[in-house]
C-alpha cells in the first residue's frame, strides 16, 4: 500500500476535519457522513454534510460509539444506492459492519467512500455518559499515549484496529511526531488523492510493519481474553450466571448493527404464549423466571448473526444491566467465523456462509456410523 | 449416572430418508427406546438453529438429526446446508461449554431402517452417559 | 380408424418407467406389465450395476402416485403374448398372474405374518422381503408353505390370496414400448473371477444390496469367519472376461472408484486396489470421482489380463499381467463389477412383435431416432437396446414421448378435480383427533381406548374417536364420513404413513370438505406401535405426539392451490443438431418455436460429422426452415430475459434491431468448442495436427508413414479435469482408417475410454495399432529433428514419426456460456458447462435427480447436447429429443399448477427484510426480489416446499403454509414440555 502524510497540528481530529473539507471543496467526494457531537455536549450523532464550513463541529474520531456507524449508512441506502459520492468517516469495525449489511442488501455501497482510521478504542459509554467532559480528556490522552486501558474490554483486545477495508485510512501509527499517515487502500482512494493533489505514492511501510507488530501482540491477548472468559462463563451454571441480570429488554439486539430485521423472531407472535404453557414450564421445572426465553433469546441472537458480527462492542454500550455481552459475543463469533474461514467485513465479494456451501466439508460434524451388527434381527428372524 | 435416568430425546428428520429409515425400522420391528421422539420437517434444510436451541434450552437432553445421504437429499442440497448449520450451532454451544456432544447428525436414507434404530439406540445410551442436560432442571430459560 | 390413446409397457427399466410417466403426464393411460412377482424382482440396469448404497425411492413414488390417480394399470408375473394390428391400433394378448399379496391392497399390518405357523431359517413361510427398504413386499416361502390359509383368513384388507389363477388378458394400445431388463453374466460365465467357487468373491451390486438396512459398514464385507478383511480388490470384470463379451457403459469403472472410496471410509487402515484395463469414466463429474479415489488412497492398478485364483481359507489370488510382466497379489475379498449381456427376451419378442436384433443381440433401432425399432408403433428403450447408463436411459425415456405421441389417439385420462372445501370462517377452532387401529391389529399392541380417555381429557380437542383404518377405498370413504359428521374443521389422524400412503390420508381430509392444511398424520404406527414394547411408554409417547399434532393444526389456515398461466412457446439458442432436433420436435406436436443462431445461417454441415451424420443434419436444417411453427433468426443473440418458468419474456439482439421474445421454456443448445492445442510444435510444424484437420482429407493435412497420435490433449488435466467423450473414438476410427492405408500408427494414450456396442479399441488391437501408456495427466513431448517429429514419452523412450496427430478434447465456450449464464440466470457447473441441476453428486445418474425433477424444476430452462457437458453425437440426440419431451408435456398445458399444490413457501411482507439469503438457498430458484417492494418473492410452480428458504430467513419472514414459523414452535413445545 502507499499513502501520503498529513500534519497533526492542533489534534487528529482537526487534522481530518482539514482534510475532509478539502476533500468536500475540491470535489473528492460530494457529502460527508460522520459523528458530531449533540448540542447538548454529551454524546454524538451521524450527520450528513454538505455545506463544507459545518465540518468544523464534526468530530471524526469521538470518545464513544452510541450509534454503529453501519446503522447510519444502511439508513442512507437501504432502499437504492446513492448518485453522490458520500464520504463516510468510520472506525474499521463500522466499516466492516456496513460491508455485511451490504451482503444482506441492507445497504448499497456504490458511491460511498470510506475513509478509516487506527482505531484507539472506544470507551464505555456508561463511563462517558456519567462525566462527559472529563472522559473527553481521558480519551485524549489515551488517544496521545496511544494507552488502551481505559477503552471497552473488546477495544482492548481487538485485532482489526487498524483493517483498511475502506478507501482510505488513516495511519497513527509508525508516523513521524506531528504527522500521520493517509494511506489509499482502494483505486477511489487514490483517485481522491489525486484530485486533492496529494503526492499518494509514498511508502508506508513503517505504519505496516508497526500495526503487524502490534496485531501479534494483540492476537496473544485476545486469546488469553477468550481464554480467561470461558472460564469465567463456560457452562451452563456460570452461563446461566453470566446472563443473570438480563431484563429482556433487547436493547443489545437493537442496537447491533447486523440485527437487521424489522421485527426479531424474539418479539413475534410465536412466543405469544398461553398462560398455560408458562404453568406446564414451571411445573416441570419447580419455578420459572419471568420474562422467560432469556438464554434462548441470545443462543438464538447469536445462531442469527455470530458470522456476521464485527465484536464492535455496541450491544454491550446498550446493555442497560451492564452485562458484557460483547466479550461473550466475541468468543463465540471468533470460534464459529474461524470454522467457516469467514471474516465479517473482510471482503464485500465473500459470500455469507449460510449462503453456500461445499460437498467435501464439516465431515466432524457427521457422526460417523461403523458399527458391526449381527444380520437377522427384527422380525424375520 | 442414575439407571432411571430417561433422557429426553428429540430427533429431528426430514420427511424424505430420516422418516424413510424410521418406516424401515418399523417395517422390521427394530425396536428402539420409548424416550426418542421423533419432529419432521420436509427437508432438514429446514432446520432452523432455533428449533435446535429451543429444544436444547427448553428441556431435551440430546438432539440427533438425520436426513439423507449427501448427493442423495430429496430436494437437491438440503443436507449440505443443513450440515453447515449444524456445524455453527455445534461451535456456538461448544464454545460456551453446554457440550455440544449432544447434538448429533448423521445421514439415514429410506432403506436403513437398522441404521435409524441403532442411531436411536446409540444416542440413547450416549446421553445416559452423559447425564441429564442441566439446562433443563434451570428455572432460567 | 381412429387411434387408441394407452400404451403398454413391457418391462420395468428406467426408461420404461420414465416413459409411462410422461405418457401419463400427457393423459395417456398406461399398462405396465412386470415379468416378476413385485416391484423389483427383475432387476434392470440401475439396480444390477450401481452401487445401491442410496435411497431411490423416489424412483417408484411416481409409479405410486400415478397409480393410485388411475392412470397406470400393473400387472405382475405377466408375459407377453400375441402382438396383432398395427401402429395406433395394436390388439395384444398377454397372461398375467396377481401377486400374491397385493401390495397396493395391503397395509401391511404382519397379521399373516404372526398367525403363521411354519417356522424355517429363523423366519415364517411368509416374511417381508429383507432388501426391499422402501416398501413391504410379503414373500411366500412356497415350499414350506403348508397351505393351512391361516393368513388369508385374518387378512383385514383382502390382499392375501394364496392361489392365484394365471389369467388371459387382451387390451387394444395404440403403441407398445419394451423396455426389457438387464441380464448380467452367469456365476460360470464369472468363473475366470472366482465367483462361486471362493467365498471371499463377491459381486458388487450383492454388497450394496446386502447393506440395505444399514448402508454400507464394516459388516457388509464381512467374511463367512467374521473376519473383516484388510486387503481388496475391486475388479471390473467385462474388461477382462474371456469366456464371454460382457458389455459395458461408463459406471462400471466409476462403481469400482466409487465402491474404493467407501471402502475407505468405513475401514481407513485397508489396502484397497482396483484392477482395469483403463479407466473410462466420462460425464459430470465421473472422472472428478477416479481423482477421489486415487486421494482417498486407493491403489489403480492398469493390467492387461486378470485372473482370479481362489486359494485355501479366506484368500484369493490376483493373477495379473502389466507391462508385459506377470504378477500375483493376493485378497481377502475381491469385488467383481460386471458388465451386460445382450437381452434374452430378445428372441421371444422377435417372434412376438416382429423386432429386429443388431449384430450384438440387442434391440436394433433406427439411426438418428431415441427408440424406434423397425416396427412402426413399437418402441425399444434403455438396457435393451445397448449398453446403457442412467442418463440415456432416463433421457430415451422421456424422449420416447415425442416419438411415441404420434401414434397415438386423443387423451383418454384426466385426474378428477379435488373435491371443494368448505368455508370454516368464523366456526372457530375444533380440533378432531382420530386414532386408527389398523383394522384392529393395534388393539393388541397397545391400550387403544386408554389412549383415546388421555386425548378426550385435552380442552383444545373436542372429539376423538377411534378409526378402522383410511388406506383402502371403503375407509378413506368411511374416515371422510366420520370426520364429516364430528363438525371438526381441523383434524390428526393417528395413523401409519409409509410415504407412499400420504396422498391417500389426504385424500380423505379433502373427501371431508376440509383443506388438507388443516390437518395433521402422525406416524403413530412407525413411531410407535411397531418399535416400542413398553406400553405404558407408548401411551404416554402416542400422548405426547398427539399433543403436538393439535398445537400445530390448530395454528393451521386453509390456503388454496395457485395456478399460473403459461406461454405455450419454446424458445431455443443455437442450431446445432441438438438445437434443430429439440426446436423440430417441439414444432411437431404443435407449439412455436423461436430459434436463434448468432452466426449467418443454421448448421447444415458440421466438420466433425462424418457423411450420415451431416446427411442428417441436412434434412433437420431444411425440415426446419420450412416448418411453419418455427421462427428463425440468424446473426442473433439474447440481449435481456426476464421472467421465470414458463412465463420467460425477453429480447433478441438482431444487428441493431430488437425483437421482443416470449417463451414458456428455454433450450440452450449452444454447443461448446475444440480445444485449441497449445504446444507439440502444433502451428509450428506441419506434420502436427488435430484429429479433425487429418479426417478433412486435405493435401495439406496427408499423413505420412509413421502416425503418432497423442491423447487427451487439453483433456483431463487441471484446466479440464474431465474426459471429453468422443477423442478416443475419434482416434481409433483415424487409426484403423490409416492402418488400411498401410501405415503404421502408434498411440499415446493415458487410458483408452471406448465401449459401447462396437469394439474400436480391440480392432485396432488386432490390426496391428501399438498403443503406448503414458503416465496421467503427462504427455509426450514432440521435436523436430531433420525431417523428422520425434515423441519422447514421459518416461523417456524416444521415437521417430512423419505425422504426429494431436486428440484435441471439448471445451466450453466460457465467454459465450458466461454470458447466457447471467442473462438467465442459470448456473454453470465447475468446468463451464451449463448444468441442468443443483446437484450432482457423486454420480451424475442419481436417481433421485433424473427422475424427481418435475418440468420445471430447472426453471423450464433445459441445456442440450456440448452445452451441458461432453457428448457423442448419439447423446447429444438423446439429451435434445429428452427436453423436447420434457417441454411438451409442459406447453400442453394452460396453466400450470404448483407442483406441490396448496402446500409452498410464502412471505410475509411485513417481516420481510429483503435481505436474499433465501434466495441464495432455494434449490429451484423459486425465489427472488422485489426490488421496487424490496421483499423476496415466492414464485409458487417452481417450489417444492423444502423449506430450506424458512431455516435461511431469521425473523420466520419465510414460512412454509404447511409449518409455519409458530406451528413449528407449537409443536416442538408440545414435546419438550408436553
Amino acid at each position: 500500500m502507499k499513502g501520503t502524510t498529513l500534519p497533526v497540528e492542533k489534534d487528529l481530529n482537526q487534522t481530518l476535519i482539514d482534510f475532509l473539507k478539502k476533500g468536500l471543496e475540491s470535489g473528492g467526494f460530494d457529502a460527508v457522513l460522520l459523528p458530531s457531537r449533540v448540542p447538548s455536549g454529551d454524546s454524538f450523532a451521524y450527520l450528513l454534510i454538505k455545506n463544507p464550513s459545518l465540518l468544523e463541529e464534526a468530530t471524526p474520531l469521538p470518545p464513544v460509539m452510541p450509534v454503529q456507524g453501519a446503522k447510519a449508512v444502511s439508513s442512507l441506502t437501504q432502499y437504492g444506492k446513492t448518485n453522490q459520492k458520500i464520504l463516510a468517516a468510520m472506525r474499521p469495525c463500522e466499516i466492516r459492519a456496513a460491508t455485511e449489511l451490504s451482503k444482506l442488501k441492507q445497504a448499497e455501497l456504490e458511491n460511498i467512500l470510506f475513509l478509516s482510521l487506527d482505531c484507539p478504542g472506544a470507551l464505555p459509554l456508561s463511563d462517558y455518559l456519567e462525566n462527559p467532559r472529563e472522559k473527553d480528556k481521558v480519551f485524549q490522552e489515551a488517544l496521545e499515549n496511544r494507552k488502551t486501558e481505559s477503552m471497552r474490554p473488546v477495544c482492548q483486545v481487538c485485532r482489526e484496529f487498524s483493517t483498511t477495508t475502506g478507501d482510505l485510512h488513516v495511519g497513527r501509527w509508525g508516523a513521524e511526531k506531528g504527522r500521520v499517515f493517509l494511506i489509499s487502500s482502494s483505486e477511489q482512494g487514490k483517485k481522491i488523492q489525486e484530485t486533492m493533489g496529494n503526492q499518494g505514492d509514498q511508502s508506508v511501510d513503517s505504519w505496516e510493519s508497526k500495526v503487524k507488530e502490534l496485531k501479534e501482540q494483540r492476537l496473544q491477548e485476545r486469546a488469553q481474553f477468550h481464554e480467561d472468559l470461558k472460564t469465567k462463563a463456560g457452562g451452563p451454571d456460570k452461563l446461566l450466571e453470566f446472563f443473570n441480570q438480563c431484563i429482556n429488554c433487547h436493547n443489545c439486539m437493537r442496537a447491533c448493527p447486523v440485527c437487521y430485521c424489522r421485527q426479531c423472531y424474539f418479539d413475534s407472535e410465536a412466543f405469544d404464549l398461553p398462560v398455560d404453557d408458562f404453568l406446564k414450564r414451571a411445573k416441570k421445572k419447580g419455578s420459572l423466571r419471568l420474562p422467560t426465553d432469556t438464554l434462548l433469546f441470545q443462543l438464538g441472537r447469536m445462531s442469527h448473526m455470530v458470522h456476521s458480527c464485527v465484536s464492535c462492542g455496541t450491544c454491550e454500550d446498550a446493555c442497560p444491566m451492564d452485562i458484557p455481552v460483547a466479550q461473550l459475543f466475541s468468543l463465540v463469533a471468533d470460534q464459529t467465523q474461524k470454522l467457516f474461514q469467514y471474516s465479517p467485513g473482510r471482503n464485500r465479494e465473500e459470500p455469507l456462509p449460510f449462503s453456500v456451501y461445499k460437498e467435501e466439508e464439516f465431515h466432524e460434524v457427521e457422526t460417523p456410523y461403523r458399527k458391526t451388527y449381527s444380520k437377522g434381527e427384527g422380525k424375520n428372524a | 449416572m442414575s439407571e432411571d435416568f430417561k433422557p429426553k430425546i428429540i430427533y429431528f428428520m426430514c420427511s424424505w430418508c430420516g422418516t424413510g429409515g424410521s418406516e424401515t425400522a418399523s417395517a422390521h420391528h427394530l425396536y428402539y427406546p420409548e424416550n426418542v421422539i421423533p419432529f419432521r420437517v420436509n427437508c432438514t434444510g429446514a432446520i432452523s438453529p432455533l428449533h435446535l436451541l429451543r429444544a436444547f434450552v427448553e428441556g431435551a437432553d440430546g438432539i440427533v438429526i438425520s436426513g439423507c445421504h449427501p448427493g442423495d437429499c430429496h430436494y437437491n442440497d438440503g443436507n449440505f446446508r443443513a450440515r453447515r448449520r449444524v456445524a455453527s450451532i455445534k461451535s456456538i454451544l461448544d464454545s460456551l461449554g453446554l457440550g455440544a456432544d449432544r447434538v448429533w447428525f448423521r445421514y439415514v436414507a429410506h432403506g436403513e431402517g437398522k441404521r435409524f434404530a441403532d442411531t436411536a439406540a446409540e444416542f440413547n445410551e450416549h446421553i445416559k452417559n452423559l447425564g441429564p442436560n442441566p439446562l433443563k432442571e434451570r428455572k432460567e430459560t | 380408424m381412429t387411434k387408441e390413446s394407452s400404451v403398454l409397457v413391457y418391462g420395468t427399466n428406467l426408461g420404461g418407467y420414465r416413459a409411462a410417466y410422461g405418457l401419463c403426464k400427457k393423459g395417456h393411460q398406461v399398462i405396465l406389465l412386470n415379468r416378476g412377482s413385485y416391484v423389483d424382482e427383475i432387476r434392470n440396469q440401475t439396480l444390477s450395476q450401481l452401487p445401491l448404497d442410496f435411497c431411490w425411492m423416489c424412483g417408484h413414488f411416481v409409479q405410486r402416485k400415478f397409480k393410485a390417480l388411475g392412470c397406470v394399470q400393473d400387472f405382475y408375473n405377466s408375459r407377453l403374448g400375441e402382438v396383432s394390428g398395427e401402429a395406433g391400433n395394436f390388439k395384444v394378448k398377454f397372461k398375467t398372474k396377481p401377486q400374491t399379496v397385493n401390495n397396493f391392497i395391503c397395509t401391511e399390518c404382519d397379521k399373516c405374518v404372526e398367525v403363521c405357523p411354519v417356522k424355517v431359517n429363523g423366519r415364517k413361510a411368509i416374511y417381508i422381503h429383507p432388501e426391499i427398504g422402501w416398501e413391504n413386499i410379503y414373500l411366500i416361502d412356497r415350499e414350506n408353505c403348508t397351505q393351512c390359509k391361516k393368513c388369508e383368513e385374518v387378512c383385514p384388507t383382502g390382499a392375501l390370496k394364496l392361489d392365484r389363477e394365471e389369467e388371459e388378458k387382451e387390451v387394444n394400445v395404440g403403441a407398445i414400448v419394451l423396455a426389457l431388463e438387464y441380464n448380467e453374466p452367469t456365476d460360470e460365465e464369472l468363473k475366470d473371477f472366482g465367483l462361486g467357487e471362493s467365498p471371499c468373491v463377491v459381486k458388487n451390486s450383492e454388497i450394496a444390496r446386502n447393506s440395505l438396512l444399514t448402508n454400507f459398514i464394516q459388516d457388509s464385507v464381512q467374511l463367512p469367519s467374521r473376519k473383516i478383511p484388510e486387503n481388496f480388490s475391486i475388479i471390473v470384470t467385462s474388461h477382462f472376461n474371456k469366456s464371454i463379451k460382457e458389455y459395458e457403459n461408463y459406471n462400471l469403472c466409476v462403481s469400482a472408484a466409487y465402491r474404493g472410496v467407501k471402502l475407505k471410509e468405513i475401514l481407513p487402515q485397508s489396502n484397497v486396489t482396483i484392477f482395469l484395463k483403463d479407466y473410462r469414466g466420462f460425464g459430470k463429474k465421473h472422472f472428478r470421482w477416479y481423482q477421489k479415489a486415487l486421494d482417498a488412497g486407493v491403489q489403480v492398478e492398469k493390467v492387461d489380463t486378470l485372473q482370479v485364483n481362489p486359494q485355501k481359507k479366506e484368500e484369493v489370488t490376483i493373477q495379473y499381467t502389466k507391462e508385459g510382466k506377470n504378477r500375483n497379489q493376493s485378497s481377502e475379498l475381491a469385488i467383481l463389477i460386471n458388465g451386460q449381456k445382450p437381452p434374452q427376451t430378445m428372441d421371444h419378442l422377435s417372434k412376438v412383435c416382429g423386432v429386429q436384433s443388431d449384430e450384438y443381440g440387442f434391440c436394433s433401432t433406427k439411426p438418428f431416432s431415441c427408440c424406434e425399432t423397425n416396427v412402426d408403433g413399437i418402441f425399444g428403450v434403455g438396457e435393451f437396446t445397448g449398453p446403457k447408463g442412467n442418463p440415456e436411459t432416463i433421457w430415451e425415456g422421456c424422449g420416447a414421448l415425442t416419438e411415441i405421441t404420434p401414434y397415438l389417439g386423443e387423451s383418454n385420462f384426466k385426474p378428477s378435480p379435488p373435491p371443494s372445501f368448505r368455508d370454516i370462517k368464523g366456526e372457530g377452532t375444533k380440533v378432531g383427533v382420530f386414532i386408527c387401529n389398523c383394522f384392529h391389529t393395534f388393539e393388541e399392541k397397545m391400550d387403544l381406548n386408554a389412549l383415546k380417555e388421555a386425548v378426550n381429557e385435552l380442552p383444545e380437542v373436542p372429539h376423538v374417536e377411534i378409526i378402522k383404518g383410511c388406506c383402502t377405498p371403503p375407509t378413506i370413504k368411511e374416515t371422510a364420513e366420520r370426520i364429516k359428521q364430528s363438525g371438526v374443521n381441523r383434524v390428526v389422524l393417528a395413523v401409519c404413513t409409509p410415504i407412499q400412503k400420504l396422498l391417500k390420508f389426504r385424500k380423505a381430509v379433502m373427501m371431508a370438505g376440509l383443506n388438507p392444511l388443516l390437518s395433521e398424520f402422525l406416524r403413530f404406527r412407525e413411531d410407535v406401535i411397531n418399535v416400542h414394547k413398553n406400553k405404558e411408554e407408548m401411551l404416554k409417547k402416542s400422548l405426547t405426539l398427539i399433543k403436538a399434532g393439535v398445537a400445530k393444526v390448530k395454528k393451521g389456515s386453509p390456503e388454496p392451490t395457485l395456478k399460473d398461466k403459461f406461454t405455450p412457446q419454446a424458445l431455443v439458442i443455437g442450431s446445432g443438431i441438438s438445437g434443430l432436433t429439440s426446436s423440430l420436435e417441439i414444432a411437431k406436436r404443435g407449439f412455436p418455436v423461436t430459434l436463434v443462431e448468432k452466426g449467418e445461417a443454421i448448421q447444415t454441415k458440421n466438420k466433425y460429422f462424418d457423411d450420415k451424420q451431416n446427411q442428417h443434419l441436412q434434412e433437420l436444417a431444411s425440415e426446419v426452415e420450412n416448418h411453419s411453427n418455427i421462427t428463425v433468426y440468424t446473426n442473433t443473440t439474447l440481449k435481456e430475459m426476464d421472467g421465470y418458468a414458463g412465463n420467460f419474456s425477453g429480447t433478441l439482439l438482431s444487428g441493431d434491431k430488437e425483437i421482443p421474445v416470449q417463451a414458456g421454456v428455454i433450450v440452450l443448445a449452444t454447443g461448446a468448442k475444440e480445444y485449441k492445442p497449445e504446444g507439440f510444435l502444433y502451428g509450428e510444424d506441419r506434420g502436427v495436427m488435430t484429429q479433425t484437420e487429418l479426417q478433412s482429407g486435405t493435401e495439406e493435412k496427408k499423413a505420412g508413414n509413421r502416425v503418432a497420435m497423442i491423447q487427451c490433449v487439453g483433456s483431463r488435466n487441471d484446466r479440464h479435469p474431465y474426459c471429453s467423450r468422443v477423442c478416443c473414438n475419434q482416434a481409433l476410427k483415424n487409426a484403423l482408417n490409416l492402418k488400411k492405408q498401410d501405415k503404421e500408427v502408434t498411440i499415446f494414450y493415458q487410458d483408452m475410454t471406448s465401449y459401447g456396442k462396437e469394439d474400436l479399441y480391440k480392432e485396432a488391437q488386432d490390426a496391428g495399432v501399438k498403443f503406448i501408456r503414458v503416465k496421467e495427466k503427462s504427455y509426450p513431448e514432440v521435436k523436430k529433428k531433420g525431417n523428422n517429429l520425434t515423441v519422447i514419452a514421459p518416461g523417456g523412450e524416444k521415437k521417430q514419426f512423419d505425422t504426429v496427430v494431436l486428440s484435441t478434447g471439448i471445451v466450453p465456450d466460457i465467454q459465450n456460456n458466461q454470458n447466457l449464464s447471467r442473462i438467465l440466470g442459470h448456473p454453470l457447473d465447475k468446468d463451464g458447462f451449463f448444468d441442468s441441476d443443483v446437484n450432482v453428486y457423486p454420480y451424475e445418474e442419481s436417481i433421485k435427480r433424473l427422475f424427481k425433477p418435475y418440468e420445471w424444476a430447472t426453471n423450464c430452462i433445459y441445456p442440450v447436447g456440448l452445452a451441458h457437458s461432453p457428448r457423442s453425437f448419439e447423446e447429444a440426440l438423446l439429451t435434445a429429443k429428452d427436453v423436447a419431451g420434457r417441454a411438451v408435456i409442459l406447453l400442453g398445458k394452460k396453466a400450470l399448477p404448483a407442483p406441490n399444490a396448496m402446500y409452498i413457501a410464502e412471505v410475509k411482507e411485513s417481516l420481510c427484510m429483503g435481505c436474499g439469503i433465501c434466495v441464495d438457498v432455494c434449490p429451484y430458484s423459486a425465489r427472488t426480489i422485489d426490488e421496487q417492494k424490496k421483499t423476496a418473492v415466492v414464485h409458487p410452480f417452481l417450489c417444492d416446499s423444502c423449506g430450506t428458504c424458512v431455516s435461511a430467513c431469521p425473523n420466520d419472514a419465510s414460512y412454509l403454509r404447511d409449518l409455519k414459523g409458530d406451528q413449528t414452535l407449537a409443536s416442538l413445545d408440545r414435546l419438550l414440555i408436553g
